[in-house]
């Protein structure tokens, strides 16, 4: 959790000390990933299911190995126990993921608020060109327009899919309580999900060169799998007879 | 008319002056340049740079004198960005960086302080954070005749 919270610090002073001039806050942000190499966004976004299987989505894990789960289980009934588990995982991943890039976000602004560099402004003219014959692109050009706003909806957006994230990771652990199966599977699925033209990575970036259909598709293919995923979790678990 | 030391000696100085004046603002004319590159850009970026042998050297004094990208095919695919920016041979980032958008033209960026009379080498990475790698080919030049602010 801590973690989580000093990725995206560590990242505005590292872009700091590689561009001699400083960004506007807008481009600043964690989420627009202006540094050299991305290396923070990459240490935090493509390793989340460590994070958070150990933040929270592993506490059904460590019920099943100090067999404490049948006497919770028998304490709150089927339905509560594994229902307050999803629901928990959300919040805790939800809230962590919120309070940690609207730091960033605050930082930002206290600390670049002098800042200049803007490449996405300076790159309009060159996206003006086709927006004539290719109006789909008036979605880059208006979220390029109106950053601030652009920003903080990405960050609840990112904020969702991360809790989503979080619930998704507990189904796993329904399925597979076992360490090594739940985050072998749990990286496998994440590592689908960041690669290629369908890249849920691509929704976390707020200034971005694609269409609004693809970042709502990628954000379709992320969530609907989820969901799959935590319903059948908690139907499964609920009709299985465990105790 | 005789020229004696005295008078000699002011012309001299004035000259000097004169020329003292003049120097700075008679600056290096950058010619337009193509230099081609081709480049892979990988999920972990800041490697793709040109190699030693394509590195230019910028001469001009002036932060304000651009230099030039043109992203002229990317495989990333339609309207994608590639970000460029200079470093010198040890890394360091002496320009800020440019967003190109492929087939869009030419862009155009100043330099920083630190990149006068240093070999430039131009660098990319994408800008998005997800693990594709593409192959990208344009042409660039460190020193271009435009000024840019």
């Amino acid at each position: 959790m801590t973690l989580m919270i000093l990725f995206p610090i560590a990242d505005l002073f590292l872009l700091n000390s590689q561009w001699s001039e400083k960004f506007t806050p807008n481009q600043s942000a964690f989420l627009v990933g202006n540094s050299e190499g991305h290396m923070m966004q990459i240490l935090m976004l493509w390793f989340l299911p460590i994070y958070i299987l150990i933040m929270v989505s592993e506490y059904y894990i460590q019920d099943v190995q100090s067999n404490s789960q049948s006497i919770h289980i028998l304490k709150v009934g089927k339905r509560k126990y594994f229902g307050r588990q999803l629901i928990f995982s959300f919040i805790v991943a939800f809230s962590v993921m919120l309070i940690s890039l609207l730091i960033n976000f605050l930082l930002v602004w206290l600390i670049n608020y002098n800042g200049t560099q803007d490449p996405y402004t300076a790159a309009l003219p060159q996206l003006s060109k086709i927006i004539n014959q290719h109006p789909e692109f008036m979605y880059s050009y208006f979220i390029i327009a109106n950053q601030t706003l652009a920003n903080l909806i990405f960050i609840l957006l990112v904020s969702v899919i991360v809790g989503v994230l979080g619930s998704g990771l507990t189904a796993i652990c329904f399925f597979f309580p076992k360490r090594v199966y739940a985050y072998f599977l749990a990286f496998a699925l994440w590592f689908l999900d960041i690669t290629g033209d369908h890249a849920v990575m691509i929704v976390f970036q707020p200034f971005n060169e694609y269409p609004w259909k693809l970042v709502l598709t990628n954000i379709g293919l992320f969530l609907s799998p989820a969901f799959i995923l935590i319903v059948a979790s908690y139907i499964y678990k609920v009709k299985s007879d465990e105790i | 008319m005789v020229l004696d030391k005295k008078k000699l000696m002011k012309l001299i100085l004035a000259g000097l002056i004169a020329l003292c004046l003049l120097i700075p603002t008679i600056s290096h004319a950058a010619e337009k340049n193509e230099y081609r590159y081709n480049f892979n850009i990988g999920p972990y970026q800041a490697n793709s740079r040109v190699s030693d042998a394509n590195a230019h050297k910028r001469t001009t004094t002036n932060i304000h004198e651009a230099w030039m990208v043109n992203l002229e095919g990317s495989e990333e695919g339609f309207n994608s960005i590639t970000q460029f920016w200079m470093e010198n041979k040890s890394g360091h980032n002496i320009t800020p960086t440019v967003n190109a958008y492929s087939g869009r033209g030419e862009a155009y960026e100043k330099a920083s302080d630190d990149a006068t009379g240093v070999y430039c080498y131009l660098t990319a990475q994408n800008n998005n954070y997800n693990n594709n790698s593409y192959n990208v080919s344009g042409y660039w030049d460190e020193e271009y005749p435009k000024i840019v602010y």
